[in-house]
């Protein structure tokens, strides 16, 4: 099936489910007016359903990943860090197909590591990452902490989602009091590693393009503080991206609880 | 002395009751409050109360396995430590 009418079937497909699950849509719209409480209701729904959309698709685009174009974008201080031949960590987020992060890693520096919960019972997920010759570590695994350290100590650029719920650190999110994870900073920290933000935005039906900032080029100390600074100053980032591109991020996922 | 102390450590961090713990009391994988957050506390609380330093090459899943473990480690650390001070 093209990337075209991979789209134009999940576009019709997302409208349907939308439509019928009412706990999902209302979830979403709520969600988008959380963030932009000036659009109007039928603008918070369009977009509800452009960004499903999305993310649907984009989750589909996983399993072809090797066939996704990639174009990179990062200033001169990330490209120094992304080509040194050390150790870095990449904070991410949830936006379209979001294994393109770690896919364009492995492209520009063949040293990609990320981590996933592996469904024991479907090994096309794991496939996906073997193919595309990312390394992906299992979250389901208690010792996925020191598989991602032991990464870092081996030269890997790891990526790490960073914009879920996760009951690590109390963070503001659009205003709105919540909890966030902290495992980018923390990793940054245990494994000597500066930390990067990446970021992915669909152009059109199968190409990409993936950004790169730096958050620090130095490894965050071991100091609870300075990693919720550094986590704010990340969720700060991801605000503006997700207001830059809306009809892209997941906004359906229970953030806010 | 360093067992009395790490099994203090640990229920401060973990907010759990140690006082059953002994030597060969599993931790990573058996408790379920000892997640990365924990360990991230506990190489703090450690590194504070026993003036010495994790290395990231250093920690590894061995390391945080058992308190027999953690302890041994403790141990080499601070004669290492003693050492170079000697010298």
């Amino acid at each position: 099936m093209t990337p075209k009418n991979r789209f134009k079937l999940l576009n019709g497909l997302s409208r349907t489910i939308l439509r019928l699950s009412k706990r999902t849509r209302q979830r979403t719209i709520s969600n988008i007016k959380r963030a932009m409480p000036y659009l109007r209701s039928t603008e918070a729904y369009a977009l509800a359903i452009e960004s499903y959309a999305c993310v649907v698709s984009g989750v589909l685009d996983t399993f072809w990943l090797n066939e996704l174009e990639i174009e990179y974008e990062f200033d001169q201080k990330t490209k120094n860090i992304l080509y040194s031949g050390k150790g870095a960590v990449i904070a991410t987020l949830h936006m379209n197909c979001y294994e393109t992060v770690p896919l364009a890693i492995q492209q520009l520096t063949g040293r990609s590591t990320t981590l996933s919960k592996l469904p024991e019972n479907f090994p096309l997920v794991a496939n996906n990452y073997q193919q595309a010759e990312i390394e992906c570590i299992d979250k389901n695994q208690p010792n996925s902490l020191f598989k991602l350290i032991s990464a870092l100590q081996k030269n890997r650029i790891v990526t790490l989602h960073a914009d879920h719920y996760a009951n690590d650190i109390e963070m503001e999110f659009f205003e709105q009091k919540t909890k966030a994870p902290s495992g980018a900073a923390l990793l940054s920290s245990l494994g000597n590693a500066p930390l990067l933000l990446g970021y992915s935005v669909k152009l059109n039906d199968a190409r990409y393009r993936v950004y790169f900032e730096t958050i620090s080029d130095s490894p965050l100390g071991k100091d609870k503080q300075l990693h919720k600074e550094y986590m704010n100053k990340l969720y700060r980032r991801f605000e503006q991206i997700i207001l830059d591109f809306p009809n892209q991020w997941y906004w359906s996922y229970n953030r806010w609880r | 002395m360093i067992l009395t102390r790490l099994k203090s450590i640990l229920s401060n961090v973990l907010e759990i009751d140690t006082s059953g713990f002994e030597l060969s009391t599993q931790l990573l994988g058996n408790i379920p409050e000892f997640d990365s957050m924990a360990v991230m506390n506990l190489i703090l609380a450690i590194e504070q109360n026993f003036q010495i330093e994790m290395r990231a090459d250093e920690l590894s899943a061995e390391l945080f396995e058992s308190l027999s473990s953690l302890s041994i480690h403790i141990k080499d650390q601070i004669v290492l430590l003693d050492s170079i001070e000697i010298a």
